[in-house]
């Protein structure tokens, strides 16, 4: 390439996307400055190649130079509208990836053959069942990526065009009215936690609704492989239960990600959602048959009569009041918070 | 970022906030663009030609410079010089740069 080729493709760069008025000059005034910094360099010398090379490196990018001439937007999305993009941006995809999940969870519960392609059975065996499990993993990670995805692409480009076409975003003086009240805690939730609460709630729901057979017990001592815990069919019989569960987890650590802070609408929520968790539960484990007429026997016959196996033949009341034990604490501690806050 | 960084960092912010005003203030007799590049490198205010350049073209644009190509030379150079909106504007600047000035430095007695 000679040296006047470069030196046209370099100008080329700088000024093609320039308005057609000004481009001209620009280029004309370019070349008259590449050759001013050659003289300066070279004196009365020919310029070589790398002495080009050295006064264009000088220069910087093309890319970089047309953008300084530029007085365009320097960003797809600027300020002002950057920080409430980032605050839009958060929730959207929070509510959108937690509500695919849980649309996904109950299509899945309610219609597996359509949704998955399986034939839900009873009688499925561990492998069966670790199957389905993982296309049932597969279809709501999938689902749940591309409506992220969109939601991303929507919330961009929306706020792009706002960026651009400089739409007013709210009064000056409205954004006293639009303060947020203080938390009543003013330590942040960890966010690490609200996502493993809401991957649990979505896998919780999974398993207990579809694959109970999965939480088993095994023994090589006393030959028994895959005893289920739970009776599998006196579990069909109570999804909803199960799956109320798995939807208040949802509901609860979205809020929580939204949030960042125990808020007073946060308190208020956790409540509500307490409340039902509760009710759920009772529901799910208040009755005794939920547990496998095989594994008491089981159980009867590894432990004999004793403290033992009273503790496993009422294991479904011992987890119920477990659950409700940890519901009251969390409520009382919620409840505490939020009579602190309106006394601030 | 380390000290050095950090100081380098805030020297060019400084530069960055009087490029305009140096500028207009050297633009008082015609001159090209990289005529005013050393000049400014030569006064210790160096400023690199792919933001001079960009600058003037603006500057132009807001009606505070005036530019003409003279090919009367053996190359074609396009000259720049200041307007007289350029000079009530380089005028109002240069009161409030000394006022700020005057400012920073009495602050900066009181405390360091």
């Amino acid at each position: 390439m000679s040296n006047q080729e470069l030196i046209e493709r370099y100008i080329y760069v700088a000024t093609k996307r320039l308005p057609s008025d000004s481009r001209a000059d620009t280029m004309r005034e370019l070349e008259s400055l590449i050759a001013d910094m050659l003289q300066e360099r070279c004196k009365d010398n020919e310029p070589t190649e790398a002495d080009l090379r050295a006064v264009l490196t000088e220069l910087g990018h093309p890319d970089e130079l047309a953008a300084r001439y530029s007085n365009g937007p320097t960003a797809l999305i600027e300020q002002p509208y950057l920080t409430q993009y980032w605050n839009v941006l958060r929730i959207v995809m929070i509510s959108v990836g937690g509500a695919t999940a849980l649309a996904l969870m109950i299509a899945a519960a309610v219609n597996p053959q359509e949704q998955l392609g399986i034939v839900w059975s009873v009688d499925m065996t561990m492998q069966e069942s670790s199957q389905v499990i993982g296309k049932l993993i597969g279809t709501v990670t999938s689902g749940v990526m591309s409506g992220l995805l969109q939601a991303f692409a929507w919330v961009t480009g929306i706020f792009a065009v706002m960026s651009y076409r400089g739409v007013k975003l709210r009064g000056d003086s409205d954004f006293l009215n639009d303060l947020p009240e203080l938390p009543a805690n003013r330590q942040p939730i960890s966010k690490v936690g609200s996502i493993f609460g809401l991957v649990m709630s979505v896998v919780f729901s999974v398993i207990f609704i579809a694959f109970p057979q999965v939480i088993c017990v095994y023994s090589s001592s006393y030959s028994v492989s895959a005893m289920p815990v739970f009776d599998t069919v006196r579990m069909s019989s109570v999804w909803v239960a199960i799956l109320g569960i798995g939807i208040v987890g949802l509901v609860s650590n979205c809020a929580e990600l939204i949030e960042g802070y125990r808020t007073r609408r946060l308190l208020v929520i956790n409540l509500g959602c307490n409340l039902l968790f509760a009710v759920c539960a009772v529901v799910w484990l208040g009755n005794g048959s939920i547990i496998s007429e095989q594994f008491r026997v089981f159980m009867h016959s590894v432990m004999g009569d004793g403290v033992g196996y009273n503790f496993m033949h009422n294991l479904n009341l011992v987890v119920l009041g477990a659950i409700l034990l940890g519901i009251v604490v969390d409520s009382i501690v919620d409840l505490w918070e939020l009579v602190a806050a309106r006394n601030r | 970022m380390g000290r050095e960084e950090t100081i380098a960092s805030m020297i060019q912010e400084l530069r960055r906030g009087s490029i305009v005003m140096l500028v207009l203030g050297r633009l008082g007799s015609p001159k090209y663009g990289y005529n005013l590049v050393k000049e400014l490198e030569e006064h210790g205010m160096p400023v690199e030609a792919n933001t001079l350049y960009p600058l003037m073209r603006r500057l132009e644009s807001q009606g505070l410079l005036h530019s003409e190509w003279d090919t009367a030379e053996g190359k074609p150079r396009k000259y720049y010089t200041i307007t007289d909106e350029g000079r009530a504007v380089l005028s109002a600047v240069r009161v409030e740069w000394r006022s700020t000035v005057s400012a920073i430095e009495a602050l900066m007695e009181e405390e360091v």
